[in-house]
């Protein structure tokens, strides 16, 4: 019944090609701008580590000023970071599996080849956990080992590209490098790693490439780094180590992995007892307010997904919603001008129920042509909408596009055909005999 | 013009008045929307940021000897002597320090309040070398550029030229020249001695965009240290190559990134235009969509009339009379679409709103020209099939039954 079906919808299709044309182009359209908006949605807001975000904290703690909170707007809420002297004391809780303190800064990179220059690269101080943390992939060796975290030690990761282009992409681990005014021996080489959502530090934009080059966090007591990451902060210092030893400059991220409600407890008490034993100090001064925020949780609060794109969803919905109004009468047209032949099968014997479900799958069929057709547009739109202005795509199409489009394209197929297949099956068969 | 047919006819056919109606209604209400999202987006884009945009270039440079770093007077004669490098460039007016970029979406900001006030309002702020109000090319709308005096007063009681937006946000009845603004400290207090007409932050696409602060200084950014050179118009695309040449020929020993202000404007205002042509490519579509679907309901409606057609014509009616009496029928249909569809705007536009409170409110004129532009719109596209609808004869009637 099905096949039967399926070949009156395709006769009927190449019966009134210009109409069936217009239809597909309508549908394709409609599901083209709402398959691209409601995936972009979709893809930016996704999970980015589902293998690990359950049990991945960010830490806040509240060391802001006692007279007002970081954000007039949101009281509730702790600085989004970090000091270093903190940073430094919650490496030392036993609670977590896994813990990472991270930084972002600059490094000049300076090949052994005199006749490159020197150049700039973006570069992360981190623990040695915050590879495992975020499951970031190595190619060749990996972190460095914990004497490197206790000690600063002078030793890198580098990231593919940054391999590629000082050792030709080999193995290079074990090789020194010159970064700034040290000599850095290579601990590990990543795999290309372009992860749409840099979750590790959102606080700069939540799709910004990750730095190239990774050292230990503590390097920063025996160089002074730049802070290139979003820094802020209430009180003001002087040199650099009375910012990372005295001051209220909150400038780190600080990540915990926590897989029970124990230790999940358990780690919130260490926090309150932390903060609260630092006010001798004359420290947290405000109402104690630290945040064992759920990454998820975090991502949301920096709008991963920006409300403007959340907007478009809503206006190409709706946009797909006119496409289906138009859809009803341009089926509306192309079936009731076939009444006299529906008038000859109802005569003969075929139920209102089989003319109405006959014409459901002419709109089905039509649909799943317009969404193939939608789904190239879509994947279009994507790669314009989300490529930067160097042409770098950051989202690009899978099956959940496809998905989506399919799914847009049955259910507009769906309203809009529901009303002209029940016109055409409650057509009275007498009344089209008679004309002919 | 005989009303009482075409109100029996559109009652008559009951789905397509139904059908044109709601997607009347439905483009109007995306339109309008999408309009007021587009003006919002435009206004970020066009706001004069008060920098002579067209003719400034940006220099970035990053010392990497041990020498620069380990002795500060080296460091400040450093950044001195390249800026007398560059100025001796051709077709170079001007050469400033400054800490960060205007318009580039990285810089710095801090608090500050008025006398007595009780909180802090953010203030962007750039710290500036001598000659930054001639060079950058900033128009003051008040007061004085800084004098030599105001360089050496020490950080804390530096004075301030301020954007005009953010000196009515210290003190909102205009008399904020001569003023103080402090961050609630009793040491620091800084006197307004200017306000620019026009001073863009470093985040323009932001809420701050228009709230900036020029501070006199030795600007000095730690690793690296910034200029901002005023170049000849024609000269500009040479200087961002001639610049790195001269200053590396000087010395060696650092890194120079050489960029035009514009290309750095461009690159943050491009997710900003791009919003803006998609807004604009929808309402495109979806006003083609729209068109397309009047075009097929009139004509399939036209077509289902072809009798009641003849007959009227074999009545005695002209082909003006049933020309008006399609586009009057239409214009009938659209008009009570666009009602409806005023309601659905003002409602979509709440929705969006209440999702982002940064989404644009709706106003009446674009409510007005949507309205206009749709009558048009629906009467172009019924015109087609109606005009084809006057050229059936009167002799069909008989024909058929």
């Amino acid at each position: 019944m099905l096949l039967y079906n399926l070949r009156l919808a395709w006769s009927s299709l190449r019966r009134t090609p210009w109409l069936s044309a217009l239809t597909l182009i309508t549908l394709a359209i409609g599901v083209g701008v709402a398959t691209t908006f409601v995936s972009m949605v979709h893809l930016l807001g996704r999970d980015p580590l589902p293998e690990l975000s359950d049990d991945l904290f960010y830490v806040r703690l509240d060391n802001w000023n006692p007279e007002e909170p970081r954000s007039r707007n949101f009281p509730e809420r702790p600085p989004q970071q970090v000091t270093y002297r903190d940073s430094l004391a919650l490496l030392e809780a036993p609670d977590p599996v896994l813990k990472a303190s991270a930084f972002r800064t600059q490094l000049i990179v300076h090949p052994d080849d005199p006749a490159q220059r020197p150049f700039p690269r973006m570069t992360r101080a981190a623990t040695r956990d915050f590879f495992a943390l975020f499951d970031v992939p190595f190619a060749h060796g990996g972190t460095w080992d914990q004497r490197a975290d206790e000690t600063g030690a002078k030793v890198v990761v580098l990231d593919h590209e940054t391999n590629d282009r000082l050792f030709g992409g080999d193995n290079s681990v074990g090789r020194e490098l010159r970064l700034g005014e040290h000599v850095y021996t290579v601990a590990g080489v990543l795999a290309p790693w372009r992860p749409v959502v840099k979750v590790f530090d959102v606080t700069q934009g939540p799709n910004n490439e990750p730095e190239s080059l990774f050292i230990p966090f503590r390097v920063a007591e025996s160089i002074e780094l730049g802070v290139y990451g979003n820094s802020s902060g209430w009180t003001s210092w002087d040199t650099y180590e009375e910012r990372l030893f005295a001051s209220e400059s909150v400038f780190t991220q600080h990540w915990v992995r926590l897989e029970t409600e124990e230790q999940k407890a358990s780690y919130q008490q260490w926090l309150n007892e932390y903060t609260e034993g630092q006010r001798a100090g004359d420290r947290f001064l405000r109402p104690t307010n630290n945040w064992i925020q759920p990454m998820m949780a975090w991502l949301e609060e920096m709008e991963v997904v920006p409300p403007s794109s959340q907007r478009m969803m809503i206006i190409a919905l709706l946009f797909l919603a006119v496409c289906a109004v138009n859809l009803i009468g341009l089926l509306l047209g192309k079936f009731l001008a076939r009444a006299p032949e529906i008038g000859v099968r109802r005569a003969l014997g075929a139920s209102r129920g089989a003319i109405f479900v006959q014409h459901l799958v002419e709109c089905q069929v039509l649909a799943l042509l317009g969404s193939l057709i939608g789904i190239g547009l879509a994947s279009l739109g994507l790669a314009v909408l989300t490529s930067d202005n160097a042409g770098e795509q950051l989202l690009y199409p899978d099956a959940s596009t496809m998905l989506i489009g399919v799914l847009l394209a049955m259910a507009a197929g769906l309203v809009a055909g529901i009303y002209p297949a029940w016109r055409i099956g409650a057509t009275a068969p007498a009344i089209h005999l008679k004309l002919q | 013009m005989h009303l009482g047919p075409i109100f029996r006819s559109l009652l008559h056919n009951k789905t397509r008045f139904v059908l044109i109606t709601l997607e009347v209604a439905l483009t109007l209400a995306i339109c309008v929307n999408c309009v007021a999202l587009i003006g919002d987006l435009r206004d970020t884009i066009e706001a004069p940021s008060g920098y002579a945009e067209e003719e400034l270039v940006v220099v970035t440079v990053r010392p990497f000897e041990a020498d620069y770093f380990n002795d500060d007077e080296l460091a400040k004669v450093t950044r001195i002597e390249d800026r007398r490098v560059i100025s001796e460039l051709d077709g170079v007016d001007g050469v400033i320090g400054i800490t960060s970029i205007p318009l580039s979406g990285g810089g710095s900001s801090t608090g500050r309040r008025a006398l007595g006030a009780e909180v802090n309002h953010g203030m962007p702020y750039f710290v500036v070398s001598e000659d930054a109000i001639e060079t950058l090319g900033i128009e003051l709308a008040s007061g004085r550029s800084f004098n030599d005096e105001d360089f050496d007063r020490d950080w804390d009681n530096m004075p301030v030229i301020l954007s005009q937006e953010l000196a009515d946000v210290y003190y909102p009845d205009g008399d904020a020249l001569g003023k103080m603004i402090t961050d609630g400290s009793e040491e620091t207090q800084n006197q307004i001695v200017g306000i620019a007409s026009h001073l863009s932050s470093a985040w323009p696409t932001s809420d701050w965009g228009r709230f900036a602060a020029l501070i006199p200084g030795d600007p000095d950014s730690g690793d690296f240290y910034r200029m901002m050179v005023r170049a000849e118009t024609d000269r500009r695309d040479a200087l961002v190559a001639g610049i790195e040449e001269a200053l590396i020929a000087h010395d060696p020993g650092r890194i120079v990134e050489v960029e035009t202000l514009a290309d750095i404007r461009d690159d943050t205002f491009y997710s900003t235009m791009e919003r803006k042509n998609t807004l604009v490519g929808v309402i495109l579509l979806l006003v083609l969509v729209t068109a397309v679907g009047i075009v097929g309901l009139t004509a399939f409606s036209i077509t289902q009339r072809t009798r009641e057609i003849g007959t009227r014509r074999a009545l005695g009616a002209s082909r003006e009379a049933v020309l008006r009496h399609f586009l009057f029928e239409n214009w009938l249909v659209t008009t009570i679409g666009l009602a409806i569809g005023i309601g659905l705007a003002y409602g979509l536009n709440w929705a969006l709103f209440t999702l982002s409170n940064d989404a644009a409110r709706l106003q009446p004129i674009m409510l007005i020209v949507g309205v206009i532009a749709l009558w048009l719109t629906g009467l172009g596209a019924a015109l087609g099939p109606a005009l084809r609808g006057t050229r059936v004869p009167p002799v069909v009637a008989t024909r058929a039954t």
